[in-house]
């Protein structure tokens, strides 16, 4: 059987993007590479449509995922059922293909009897398609007393993805950076909970909404392109220290 | 859901088995289905489960079809589309059940203890069946499970939960959902259920209070500490959600054994209507307890 690598940027945010360039212009040259871009909207109540959400929206009809708008408390389940949509929508895309390509027919047109095994193979695809899943998550002032449930949303994320029987990667951006910089890597694409536990516990909340930069720059760690921070060079350095000492 | 709700009076043409159903009226609305109570053209009554989502419905249908003579699911009769306008939906036809769901049903009436472990018992029973042949209920909720009035049987009504042991679980309610209250992975096991199925006792005894804030197992074990109910039982109860029991069957034992020995009560202090009559009748068995319940509240 096939293994399917599914890419996909969740863009989290509770307004209006305000600096840099447009977000739907990056979430479509994403989606030209191959990542699937889905945005998820913090609303400020549970009822009502909130206007400075449309623009959530319009990034996933750019980037070729879904969107959906929820409040803080549930960004988790939010994000678990976005991806688990997202992993079901490529599968049952891919597999439609072959179906078309090999029988010349459509799931639909097949007798509702024999389609029971076309859909057990799709959801045995689905459940071992490895995901690398990359949050950039909205950390501009608004956003200043949402933080604790917003961390506690990537810990939620991680705990449903380990259900599955594929590999699940987590990344995590935070936009803005800090000092002025447009975005921050948070924690690079892991498997291990208590890897990204300690470094979300540094996520705070303070500046503008530069989404277009962290779709951008999400895209350059999902393609594994992101430059090596300071700090990162100076870790990796005394790595090699240590080696030579030895 | 993306499709209009079909009218009272419509014709639902199946467009394989050519089979015509009139709707008469919906009897319930789920995320990606309805489901409506219809006549065929003999007359006979059925209820119609359409949605848009071929997937669903289609691994729905073969979960029901395989337990279909097993007495706690609905019967099922046929999996078929349905052309309308422009648009093409899926539907099942399924046995109608008269009666209540739980939720309908405790909202309404009161319930007691014994009467709680009674149904516990029952429902663990359905999925000690489902074990053996290697399957995980997954989304136990008050909603989909059914008191047919007519025989009191417990029916359970949706098997869209229902997942082979070893992969992930997609559909779930918070509330009876390990995961939700970190106490496990969302995969499928016999303890996945284990914990769900003690979840309802404990929804069924707290009923709406303290259940939606609480998030925490030390804390409603706490709670039912205040309550009159025995130190064995909460123990039980304990035990299932920190799924510490050695099987399933092994905690479905235990719960048989309670309400066997009237072992549920801290003291015998305070007796309702329902339970008089139990004991007046020394009901033996769960089902025909059941059959008691339905005689005083349906």
């Amino acid at each position: 059987m096939e293994k399917v690598l599914i890419e996909q940027l969740i863009v989290v945010t509770d307004g209006r993007s305000n600096v840099g360039g447009s977000p739907m212009t990056a979430a479509k040259e994403a989606a030209s590479k191959g990542v699937i871009v889905n945005a998820i909207g913090i609303m400020n109540n549970d009822h009502g449509e909130d206007d400075s959400l449309y623009e959530v929206q319009k990034i996933a009809e750019a980037g070729g995922g879904i969107w959906e708008n929820t409040i803080i408390k549930n960004l988790g389940h939010t994000m678990y059922a976005v991806t688990q949509k997202t992993v079901n929508k490529t599968i049952e895309t891919m597999v439609g293909k072959k179906l078309k390509e090999i029988m010349d027919t459509e799931l639909e047109d097949i007798v509702p009897q024999a389609r029971n095994k076309i859909i057990e193979y799709i959801d045995l695809l689905s459940e071992e398609a490895e995901i690398r899943c990359c949050i950039a998550m909205d950390c501009s002032s608004s956003m200043n007393n949402k933080m604790s449930s917003a961390k506690q949303s990537v810990i939620e994320l991680m705990n449903s993805l380990k259900g599955r029987v594929g590999k699940s990667e987590v990344a995590v951006i935070a936009y803005p950076g800090q000092n002025g910089e447009p975005t921050r890597i948070v924690s690079d694409f892991t498997q291990e909970l208590d890897m990204i536990k300690d470094k979300i516990l540094t996520l705070k909340a303070g500046g503008m909404t530069p989404t277009a930069a962290a779709i951008n720059d999400s895209m350059s760690l999902i393609k594994g392109e992101h430059e090596l921070t300071l700090d990162e060079i100076v870790r990796e350095d005394e790595g090699l220290l240590k080696k030579s000492i030895v | 859901m993306g499709i209009d709700r079909l009218y009272c009076g419509e014709k639902v043409v199946g467009r394989w088995n050519k089979n015509i159903y009139e709707v008469t009226d919906l009897l319930g609305t789920g995320g990606i289905a309805r489901v409506y109570k219809v006549r065929d053209q003999g007359g006979d009554i059925w209820a119609l489960k359409v949605s848009e989502d071929i997937h669903s419905i289609t691994k729905e249908y073969q979960k029901l079809e395989k337990f279909k003579s097993s007495g706690w699911s609905p019967f099922v009769k046929e999996l078929d589309d349905y052309i309308r306008g422009n648009g093409k939906v899926h539907f099942i036809v399924m046995e109608y059940i008269d009666g209540v769901n739980l939720k309908e049903y405790v909202d309404k009436n009161t319930i007691s203890i014994k009467c709680i472990v009674g149904v516990a018992v029952i429902i663990g029973k359905c999925f000690n069946t489902l074990h053996e042949e290697g399957l995980v209920f997954g989304d136990l909720k008050l909603e989909n499970i059914m008191v047919d009035k007519r025989n009191s049987k417990i029916k359970m009504i949706d098997l869209g939960g229902v997942t082979q042991m070893g992969v992930s679980i997609k559909e779930f309610t918070p509330l009876y959902d390990r995961a939700s209250f970190n106490m496990g992975l969302r995969r499928a096991d016999e303890k996945y259920d284990l914990f769900s199925l003690s979840m309802l006792i404990i929804v069924l005894i707290l009923r709406k209070k303290n259940i939606n804030v609480v998030y925490n197992v030390d804390k409603l074990v706490q709670i039912l500490k205040d309550i009159n109910i025995s130190d064995e039982f909460i123990k039980v109860i304990h035990k299932g959600l920190m799924q510490k029991e050695k099987s399933f069957a092994s905690f479905l034992d235990k719960l048989e054994k309670i309400y066997q020995n009237d072992h549920y009560k801290y003291s015998k202090g305070y007796f309702d209507k329902l339970e008089l009559a139990i004991n007046g009748l020394l009901v033996g068995s769960a089902m025909l307890f059941c059959g008691v319940l339905y005689k005083y509240f349906f």
